[in-house]
């Protein structure tokens, strides 16, 4: 094959101290799709935007098309041919499916706009992703997640792109949607395109990529012909070790179940998931992008409507709402605190309060028991902080997720719902919030936690979920939860049988 | 806590430090940063005033100046509520007028004051709890929504009444004319819907609720507030203090007139936003929106006194308005980056710092 179209070299970015990346590099050849995976917090993302020209590095090369360049901004990356598809969707659902390929390029004579051109154009680069059948005239809005990302395929296409960057483009797809995605990079790679493909889902690798280059902490680990690998070898590279670490904990201690939920259904998010939480344990529930983990945890809450099945805290009665579970003592923290758990223009009082304000009956809430209830939770959690009255907005990240929970301990919250709760959150923190979990759960109380993060998930877990595609695809217990059989499920392989 | 801890030994080192315990204050409280400019500016109007125009400090003055808030202030400590948790309501001017045009229909018409008083006080409530319940369930803005309404109520008003106000005689007068303790009963009336808001927003759930909706809904609601009918009965509150304005509005003019609301709505969250409310919800309280009626009230009766056509007294109040939300920016930037003026001066003219 010909030489590189993009070679990235020695690549570095610091934040401060840190170093998210930290010498990395990697070669894109013409008509290859080439694959970037890692875990968590590996740098992935980073250097697709480095590679965009979304992120200037701290240091490094990136040579496109020959050429070495020192800066890349995002419209120097797109003049030379580098188009990312981020995982969300950037389209203008109010313009037509051609004006949204065409986007700040559409043809025009004397700033007037050429419809038939812009018509031909846009119906030729959607025919070379395979949807011919769509016209172009269509307004986007109508598109589904899956017609919508090849239309940003096909935007690239129509600027002569000759790098395309696929972030996790199936976290939302189904499966179906999927193999025709697949179908269309498979079709476009044949014209010459360089693909680089990040996603979780390592299967998705071996049918896909020709090459797979493993990030670890920052660092380049390894770049290798995906035939060459097995999905336990990659696994292995992720994570950077081979044999288990067995922590000894002791067993879940048997108490009553609390909360149980039957045959629930919601789209293809969920198909028919039952479970049963108790008293005293930490249920973990993991699972990648797509796996429905993420809406498991906000139906258990009532915060998401249900196509079927039921939610039941045991003994107070059913979940439909969070008003019902903030009354039946379960309090929820979602991962994204500052849009969905934080009162920015309220003192750390008030946010406390929010928990018990719903969760009480009564309809008096004084200015100095809220005070005290801060008090009592600022020093119990160990928070930080410089004034009484502090606003919440200028605490670490850290110390307004101990606020949040505090939130709930003091609302008397018997079962905690915790999504990611250390996303964003510095060490000493994320300590300090793991032993007030277990605190919690050895003084009685049943917590369900969903992460990401699978070294979090094996030090809180007394029983681990494993969720995939809409399903509980394992279950594990004590001391068999370890980050390779969790990340072996998630991808829907058997973990390696265990040494006697 | 060990802030709390050395609380009264701060205290106590502050003591012989008024400016230090002021600046103190002024970090700590964003009350103290609301209420302190606005009773300064109040004060300094007030002796300004008094030094030009005998006429300023006398009871017959302080007495007007008191019921000719009182309209603005009823509505005042409404939209007070509905800012607390994000809504608006802009028909409450109109909504007010109406209420006075059908009690005056009523009076006229032979139906006794009571009866009429309670209708004047239903109505409003209704239709703010319809624009409630129309919120709630469809998620129109209430802006759009309300702006479309205060022109319905003005037309319907005008269709009561054609363009003559329809008079009342004497029925009512007592509310704007009697007076307790020398303060007329209309004023009356709106320090007591500004100590029930009062307490409503510093004690009650539902106050509490309203500022978790208006600072953030989705933490709101997931934490378990049940938004809609926090909403509703915000709603509903503002309706009721509305009809208390259309009530004191007809024994003020004696007149049920389609046009006396025009504009009050606007005032009325003017009023608010001076005395620290904030258009995006979560802040606000019915003392500073009682400081901010005072002083919109105070511009108007002296400048008045001293012969400012009204022409300028609206430059005057508008420039208030812009005056104090540029204040609160300005505050607001300088806690959040712990930045000096200078540099945030210089971060708005879009000049590179010096000091770095």
């Amino acid at each position: 094959m010909s030489g590189p179209v993009l070679s990235v070299r020695g690549i570095v970015k610091r934040y401060g101290p840190v170093r998210v990346l930290d010498g990395v590099g990697l070669e894109l050849r013409a008509g290859t799709i080439h694959a970037l995976v890692g875990a968590n917090g590996a740098g992935k993302s980073t250097l697709i935007k480095v590679i965009a020209g979304l992120v200037p590095p701290t240091g490094g090369t990136i040579t496109l098309g020959g050429e070495e360049l020192a800066a890349l901004t995002p419209r120097l990356a797109r003049e030379r041919g580098v188009f990312l598809v981020p995982q969300e969707r950037h389209v203008c659902p109010d313009l037509t499916v051609a004006e949204n390929v065409l986007l700040g390029r559409v043809p025009t004579r004397a700033g007037l706009l050429r419809r038939g051109a812009m018509l031909e154009d846009a119906a030729r680069a959607l025919a070379q992703v395979g949807l011919d059948t769509l016209d172009p005239r269509t307004r986007m809005r109508g598109l589904t997640v899956a017609q919508t990302q090849l239309v940003e395929v096909a935007r690239a296409l129509s600027a002569r792109a000759r790098v395309v960057i696929m972030d996790e483009p199936t976290a939302a797809l189904g499966p179906d949607e999927v193999r025709a995605l697949f179908e269309a990079i498979r079709r476009v790679q044949q014209q010459g395109v360089a693909f680089l493909y990040v996603s979780h889902h390592l299967e998705e690798i071996f049918a896909l990529a020709d090459e797979v280059t493993v990030l670890r902490d920052g660092r380049h680990v390894t770049t290798r012909p995906t035939r060459s690998l097995d999905l336990n070898e990659l696994i292995t590279l992720l994570l950077g070790r081979t044999l288990d670490e067995t922590v000894p904990r002791a067993l879940p201690s048997a108490g009553p179940v609390v909360l149980e939920a039957r045959d629930l259904r919601r789209g293809r998010e969920l198909d028919g998931i039952s479970l049963d939480v108790r008293a005293g344990e930490v249920l973990v529930v993991t699972g990648g992008i797509g796996s429905g983990r993420t809406e498991l945890l906000r139906v258990l809450v009532g915060a998401l409507p249900l196509d079927g099945g039921r939610v039941v805290r045991v003994g107070r009665g059913p979940v439909r709402s969070p008003a019902d579970a903030v009354r039946r003592g379960i309090g929820f923290l979602p991962e994204d605190r500052g849009s969905e758990a934080i009162l920015a223009e309220r003192d750390l009082a008030d946010n406390v309060d929010l928990g018990r304000l719903a969760a009480s009956g009564r309809h008096v809430s004084r200015p100095r028991d809220r005070v005290a209830a801060a008090e009592r939770q600022v020093t119990g959690l160990g928070v930080r902080t410089t004034a009484r009255r502090q606003s919440i907005s200028r605490l670490s990240g850290g110390n307004q997720q101990k606020v949040l929970l505090g939130r709930w301990l003091e609302a008397g919250a018997e079962v905690l719902v915790l999504e990611g709760p250390s996303t964003g959150v510095d060490l000493g923190s994320r300590e300090e919030l793991h032993r007030a979990i277990r605190r919690f759960a050895a003084d009685g109380g049943a917590v369900v936690l969903a992460t990401s993060d699978l070294a979090e998930a094996c030090q809180l877990g007394d029983r681990a979920l494993v969720m995939r595609r809409g399903r509980i695809a394992a279950e594990l217990v004590g001391t068999a939860i370890t980050e390779e059989r969790l990340m072996t499920l998630e991808q829907g392989g058997q973990p390696l049988a265990e040494a006697a | 806590m060990p802030a709390s801890a050395s609380a009264p030994a701060a205290r106590r080192r502050h003591a012989g430090a008024p400016a230090a315990g002021l600046r103190r204050l002024w970090r700590d409280s964003d009350n103290a940063r609301t209420y302190l400019p606005l009773l300064a500016a109040i004060l300094a109007l007030g002796a300004y005033a008094s030094a030009e125009s005998e006429l300023f400090l006398t009871a017959r003055n302080v007495q007007v100046l008191l019921e000719s808030v009182a309209v603005l202030g009823l509505l005042t400590v409404g939209t007070t509520l509905l800012l607390a948790a994000g809504q608006l309501d802009l028909s409450i001017g109109a909504a007010a007028a109406l209420s006075a045009v059908v009690g005056a229909k009523l009076i006229s018409g032979g139906t006794s004051t009571t009866v009429a008083v309670i209708v004047m006080l239903a109505l409003p409530v209704a239709i703010a709890a319809t624009v409630a319940l129309v919120v709630v369930v469809t998620r129109v803005q209430p802006f759009i929504l309300t702006l479309g309404l205060l022109s319905v109520l003005q037309a319907v008003s005008l269709l009561q009444t054609g363009q003559r106000p329809v008079s009342v005689g004497s029925n009512l007068q007592s509310l704007s004319t009697a007076d307790v303790l020398g303060v007329p009963v209309s004023f009356w009336l709106f320090v007591l819907a500004l100590l029930v808001g009062g307490v409503i927003l510093r004690y009650a759930r539902l106050g509490r609720s309203a500022y978790a909706v208006g600072s953030n809904e989705q933490a709101a609601f997931l934490a378990g507030i049940p938004v809609g009918r926090v909403k509703l009965a915000l709603f509903a509150l503002s309706g009721l203090t509305v009809g208390a304005a259309g009530v004191v509005l007809l024994s003020n003019l004696g007149a049920g007139d389609a046009s006396s609301g025009s504009g009050l709505e606007l005032q009325a969250i003017a009023a608010a936003v001076i005395g620290g409310a904030a258009l995006g919800g979560g802040r606000g309280s019915m003392f500073g929106s009682f400081l901010g009626v005072m002083l919109l009230g105070l511009v108007t009766n002296a400048l008045t006194l001293l012969d400012v056509s009204s022409f300028q007294q609206q430059l005057v109040q508008g420039g208030l308005l812009i005056t104090a939300v540029l204040l609160t920016a300005i505050a607001e930037r300088l806690r959040a980056d712990g930045r000096g003026l200078r540099s945030i001066l210089a971060t708005l003219l879009r000049r590179p710092t010096s000091t770095s």
